[in-house]
């Protein structure tokens, strides 16, 4: 029951309007914990802008209630920052979520062995079919294959991890109550099955314009790296890759032909330096220091 | 150099068990090819070479090969034909390179001997193409060729065939280095090709004449092809095939490797995957990432994809590659989009509209021909013809046919 008392500040918190990530995590390092953020009263607040302190007089308990709510359903999760199955690889990057909302299997984030693989949303046959044998090989090696399931490459990724293991990680655009993007209804209960769903925004959270990119930071902080298969130039997979190689994480790419305009992005990634992939065992080369 | 040096030269290189570093170390210990058939018993002890070999030469040197010399003077008497010894000046600079200790003492060339002191490219790959591959290496090595490099290649079947027939049809300079003797031409299918190469580009040998196809020849021929250049693409190559000796020796050599990727599915991409992984070989996707990394250009605002090459206006007339200044690379096509507005001077047109009008000088020719032959696409000619038409360049007759006024 302590602990629920506590969750229920930390969602309290993670309802505060115009907080950002960077500024949450720094309020409970200077407070210790939300708790304390919202019992050190009108002294301690002075310094923090006038939306915050009105809100921490005044925190949206009706919101945290209908968490609660979800939260006390089977298989519905709540990771804090400081909770000890929240992802390490996540924790060491800028801006780590505060809050992850998983439904599903919690164990699979605590693993280490964590890959990305992202894609173009119009992905060829051929790519698809790539990305599903790659994630199905890479799966039986002990990997969890983390994405956004996004339609094209990367809900082929996560079929092909539930056709091996089954271990692995969507990350979502928004709250878990709903499913987005639709059609893959039945991809997301498979994964929660089998793997986990999450999402750093509450239930209920409707689909932002910046929640994209934000999801982005959270596939590659989880993966000790990963790997693009079919990205055109400006791709929100390429997205990913940026936040990968801020974040000081491995990037692989799979070529193709010249003449394949869905491939420019990965070729431009192996010139500035990612690795070329052309089998399992080039990623496993990779990443061998760390496994 | 006199005519009598030369054939000492050419005997030397006859000699049996005397490779290219044999050669080198008899030369530098006698002076010179005469020297070492003059030189006396004393000076034949100090030389280090082991005694069978020494015993081998010494017997060769009492009776070298001169009715062969003879026929090797006959033939580079004939036009076209040169011989460049190893300290002649024009004997290719980076050929010449202290990286290569085995560089060939002696270049027979057919041809433009000019050719082989300019700046090279080698474009390389399997024997067995895919038509895509052969496509990507002839449109690589027309553009390159008009940017004022010159294609050199092995004049093998597939991709180094294909490659000399890019070059020819761009700017003609290309240079095949064969694996047998020049009064032979291996393979045989490539006879036409052979003749065409020598007309405007040159072909080389280091092999003397009368050499014929052994199978040693051919990765040491690489050595030559990679040691001309200041780098070597490699268009397709399957894991071990013979096209990847030209990428070893390159990179043994510290010259630039590219290679062009494709689907892992393909295994015919295979080695080319290979050198990108594990030597540090360049990604190629387009003929401009090799231009910029040979610095042939300075900047390059908008790199332009190779499936619509631009032609440069005027074509490099001697072999130097002259960097365009920065001022001009803004205007100059090689940096503009496909796309490209007419200029406010009428009488000024660009190359593309230039290779279009030359493109209608043989007839009336429908569009649809016209995008097929330039290579753009159907909407950058369409618009570029409506342009034309606008300046009263071009006419569009009855049944959609374009013809220059």
């Amino acid at each position: 029951m302590n602990q629920n008392v506590g969750e229920e500040y930390w969602l309290a918190l993670a309802h505060a309007p115009c907080l950002s990530v960077r500024r949450f995590v720094r309020l409970i390092n200077y407070f210790g914990s939300p708790r304390n953020v919202f019992e050190a009263g009108c002294w301690e607040w002075q310094g923090l802008a006038c939306d915050l302190r009105c809100y921490l007089q005044h925190p949206n308990w009706y919101a945290v209630e209908k968490d609660m709510q979800w939260l006390a359903q089977p298989g519905h999760h709540l990771l804090t920052l400081l909770h000890q199955d929240y992802p390490r690889l996540l924790r060491e990057i800028y801006d780590p979520p505060p809050l992850l909302f998983v439904q599903g299997n919690c164990a699979v984030l605590s693993e280490l062995k964590k890959l990305a693989i992202v894609g173009t949303r119009h992905s060829s046959p051929e790519g698809e079919e790539m990305a599903q044998a790659f994630a199905k090989n890479l799966s039986y090696l002990g990997f969890t294959i983390t994405g956004g399931m996004r339609v094209g490459i990367e809900s082929a990724s996560h079929w092909g991890a539930l056709a091996g293991t089954g271990k692995t990680i969507a990350v979502a655009v928004r709250g878990l109550d709903e499913v987005y993007p639709t059609q893959h209804y039945v991809l997301a209960h498979k994964i929660a099955e089998k793997g986990a769903l999450i999402s750093e925004f509450p239930p209920g959270t409707q689909i932002k314009r910046q929640h994209f990119p934000s999801r982005c930071r959270i596939i590659s902080g989880l993966s000790l790296g990963t790997l693009v298969i079919e990205a055109p130039k400006p791709s929100t997979s390429i997205l990913t890759v940026r936040f990968a190689l801020e974040q000081g994480r491995e990037v692989f790419a799979i070529p193709g032909s010249i003449h394949n305009p869905l491939v420019k992005g990965c070729h431009h990634l192996i010139k500035e330096g990612a690795k070329l992939v052309e089998t399992v065992d080039d990623i496993l080369e990779e990443l061998q220091i760390y496994l | 150099m006199s005519k009598a040096e030369e054939e000492y030269w050419l005997a030397l290189v006859r000699a049996p068990n005397v490779g290219p570093i044999t050669f080198q170390i008899l030369v530098k210990h006698f002076k010179s090819p005469r020297g070492v058939f003059e030189a006396d018993q004393s000076e034949w002890q100090d030389l280090k070479l082991k005694v069978k070999l020494k015993e081998k030469l010494q017997n060769y040197l009492q009776n070298p090969d001169w009715f062969a010399v003879e026929k090797d003077m006959q033939w580079l008497d004939k036009p076209n034909h040169h011989l460049l010894t190893l300290d002649h000046p024009d004997y290719p600079p980076l050929l010449r390179s202290e990286k290569i200790a085995d560089r060939p003492p002696l270049l027979f060339i057919h041809g433009d001997a000019a050719l082989l002191s300019s700046k090279q490219l080698a474009i390389v790959g399997t024997r067995y193409p895919s038509s895509e591959g052969e496509q990507t290496a002839r449109e690589f090595a027309e553009y390159l060729s008009h940017q004022g490099l010159t294609i050199t290649s092995g004049m093998a079947l597939g991709i180094d065939g294909a490659a000399h027939c890019g070059a020819l049809a761009g700017s003609g300079k290309t240079i095949a280095v064969a694996g047998t003797g020049l009064d032979r031409i291996y393979p045989p299918q490539h006879r036409e090709l052979a003749h065409k190469i020598a007309e405007t580009g040159a072909l080389v040998s280091e092999l003397p004449l009368g050499t014929s196809v052994q199978r040693r020849h051919f990765p040491i021929r690489s050595r030559v092809v990679s040691g001309l250049c200041l780098g070597t693409l490699v268009v397709e190559a399957p894991e071990r095939s013979g096209a990847l000796y030209a990428a070893k020796h390159a990179l043994k050599q510290e010259r630039e490797v590219f290679a062009i990727p494709g689907s892992i599915n393909n295994p015919l991409v295979k080695g080319c995957h290979q050198l990108i992984k594990k030597k540090g070989a360049k990604l190629v996707e387009k003929a401009t990432d090799i231009l910029e990394d040979l610095q042939i250009y300075r900047s390059l605002t908008t790199p332009n994809k190779i499936e619509t090459p631009h032609f440069s206006p005027k074509q490099n007339t001697n072999n130097e590659i002259h960097p365009v200044p920065s001022s001009t690379t803004t205007d100059s096509p090689a940096s503009q989009p496909v796309r490209t507005k007419p200029k406010n001077n009428p009488s000024d047109l660009d190359s593309n509209d230039v290779q279009l009008l030359n493109l209608l000088e043989a007839g009336p020719t429908s569009i649809d021909a016209l995008v097929e032959k330039c290579g753009f696409t159907a909407a950058s000619v369409s618009s570029m013809l409506l342009m034309l038409e606008l300046r009263g360049l071009v006419t569009l007759n009855p049944g959609g046919l374009y013809a220059r006024i």
